[in-house]
């Protein structure tokens, strides 16, 4: 990020920032202002920064694998998804790695979210709001403290908002894991606990 | 799922092309090695005086010699002297010089059978260190109570006689059997009572009528009349006899040496040579296979950056993204080394039945199933490894 973006956010002008579970965090910005590194920093896929991010104990960064596989789960703005894959494959091929959700939870998530009918489509013929959804759905089939969310739901329309919005929160009642979700200035969709302004 | 995925990524005509030429690579290898090792007795075997490297040496008998002064020192000029001797174990690429011992007294043999009556002859004795010997037949011990001398003519002498003399005087030719079963008299001059002695072999290199060592060691000692020892053939141990300056030297000295005695290793040498030549043929061919499979492998992973990224990113571990590319390496290794180790041995037992098993030798023990189970082993090391290096270096590349 460029000195001039940095102008007047919250995250880079505090010192320190802290994100506890079961917390809600919104990090709002407009395009291009870097929401997704800050959540690939957290992540640990982009160590491109400087200062320090540092995770609790029972985190054990130590291995990153296991990190992403039961502390971290992450909904990608651009989806990460496999296209010669069907939709459950893609589901799959992450529960397969967690075995988290039984086969019966996954088919009753996907039908939940109105895709039951592409169920068995290739990922490369839906549409891309439909691939949100496949994205979100596979975020969710693993366990996690905390589920970062980029861009959520850019491409859906309300209904289905209503739809993942109640899927997340049962989901992250369930977990009792915190939040972080990366929106545009004006979107808003759940209940913060705090709201940062990048 | 992963698997159906990571199907998608590979070139099937890349992985078969690899096998095969892996395939093609160690069979050839296999084979060379085991070849070699199979044939190794039989070069150790043909040239058993020359398993060491040796050869016959004496001076040229030219017709200056022979016709040059006194009889004496014409004479004098087959024999070498000791500086002579002493130069030739001077040079580098000459082992050892062993001198043929011969016996400094009057010889007469006469074989002594009823039918024949009393055929009799001078010869002449010498003597070689047992280790230079191409034959060993059992009888060949002498010891000073025993009034026994056992003798190894050349087979040539036979030959001689048979094809030549006895055609010629209408006498009957001799097998090796009836040879070796004559029982013969050897009188030395100055001793009453003959020995008695046997033919118990032929030599096939030694030009010359030889008994034990010590029995003349022992003989000259009791009966010679001269002590001046003076030796006119050497054998000479090379170090390698396919040292060209060992020719060049001999040349220079005017000394004679059978020169169809080094083709036989000249030969071996070449064979040697030819077969190096192709094992490192093959070698790199199955270098150029490893490396192809790894470039291969790495443009692929290069192409499909993406999925291999978002495999790590939706929690794939590099060892788990490896292993779909390292089981389908190594089972493609895996049957290209048994290909060609099966390849190996079907054309082994088809050389043994042929060639082989003509030459009487003792059939070497089978390597290639071991060497072809060793060189799976250092590939599947150096694949897996590798191949997980690779998908870090995709996905980690910062630490790399």
């Amino acid at each position: 990020m460029s000195e001039s973006e940095i102008g007047d956010s919250d995250i880079f002008l505090k010192q320190e920032i802290v994100f506890e579970k079961p917390g809600r965090y919104l990090i709002r910005a407009q395009s291009g202002k870097g929401k997704s590194s800050v959540l690939n920093f957290i992540y640990g896929s982009n160590l491109h920064y400087d200062g320090q991010i540092s995770y609790s104990a029972d985190f054990e960064l130590r291995d990153p694998v296991d990190l992403k596989q039961t502390k971290l789960s992450y909904a990608f703005q651009d989806f990460k998804l496999f296209p010669g894959l069907t939709l459950t494959e893609n589901i799959e091929l992450k529960n397969k790695l967690t075995h988290y959700r039984s086969r019966e939870e996954i088919d009753g998530m996907v039908e939940r979210v109105n895709l039951g009918h592409r169920r068995d489509s290739l990922v490369q013929k839906l549409s891309i709001g439909q691939r949100q959804r496949v994205a979100i759905l596979r975020a969710l089939c693993q366990p996690f403290s905390f589920l970062l969310l980029d861009e959520p739901f850019s491409h859906l329309d309300n209904e289905n908002i209503r739809i993942m919005t109640s899927l997340i929160d049962e989901e992250l009642k369930k977990q009792q894991a915190g939040l972080i979700l990366t929106s545009l200035e004006s979107s808003y969709y759940f209940d913060y606990d705090k709201i940062l302004n990048l | 799922m992963l698997w159906k995925l990571q199907r998608k990524t590979l070139l099937p005509v890349q992985i078969l092309g690899y096998a095969f030429t892996l395939f093609i690579g160690v069979a050839i290898i296999l084979i060379t090695i085991q070849f070699y090792l199979d044939l190794q007795p039989l070069l150790v075997k043909n040239t058993e005086l020359f398993n060491k490297n040796t050869a016959v040496l004496s001076k040229q008998v030219s017709i200056v010699h022979a016709l040059d002064g006194e009889a004496v020192d014409s004479k004098k000029t087959v024999y070498f002297t000791s500086n002579e001797i002493r130069e030739l174990e001077e040079q580098p690429f000459i082992r050892k010089v062993a001198l043929f011992n011969h016996a400094r007294f009057q010889i007469r043999v006469e074989i002594d059978q009823q039918q024949m009556g009393r055929i009799g002859t001078e010869l002449f004795f010498e003597s070689i260190p047992d280790e230079y010997l191409d034959v060993k037949p059992e009888s060949w011990k002498w010891d000073q109570k025993s009034n026994f001398i056992p003798i190894i003519i050349p087979e040539d002498y036979l030959q001689l006689y048979n094809f030549g003399y006895a055609q010629s005087k209408g006498l009957p030719v001799i097998s090796k059997l009836m040879a070796t079963s004559a029982p013969l008299k050897i009188w030395i001059e100055g001793r009453s009572k003959p020995f008695s002695g046997n033919i118990v072999g032929f030599s096939n290199k030694i030009n010359s009528i030889l008994v034990p060592q010590d029995f003349l060691n022992w003989a000259n000692e009791s009966y010679g009349i001269s002590r001046q020892s003076s030796a006119s053939r050497l054998l000479i141990e090379f170090t390698d006899p396919t040292d060209e300056r060992i020719m060049r030297f001999f040349k220079a000295r005017d000394y004679f040496i059978n020169e169809d005695r080094l083709e036989f290793s000249k030969l071996v040498f070449i064979f040697k040579s030819a077969l190096a030549f192709i094992f490192f043929i093959a070698l790199t061919i199955v270098v150029l296979s490893f490396a192809f499979i790894l470039l291969s492998i790495n443009l692929m992973f290069e192409k499909h950056k993406e999925t291999i990224l978002n495999l790590y990113y939706i929690g794939y571990g590099n060892k788990q993204i490896a292993r779909f590319y390292q089981i389908v390496i190594s089972s493609f290794t895996g049957i290209s080394l048994i290909a060609a180790s099966l390849a190996g041995l079907v054309i082994r037992n088809y050389y043994v039945n042929k060639v082989i098993n003509n030459f009487f030798i003792e059939v070497n023990r089978n390597w290639i199933l071991l060497l072809g189970v060793i060189i799976l082993v250092v590939l599947l090391s150096l694949y897996n490894i590798l191949v997980v290096r690779s998908i870090r270096r995709i996905n980690n590349p910062a630490n790399t």
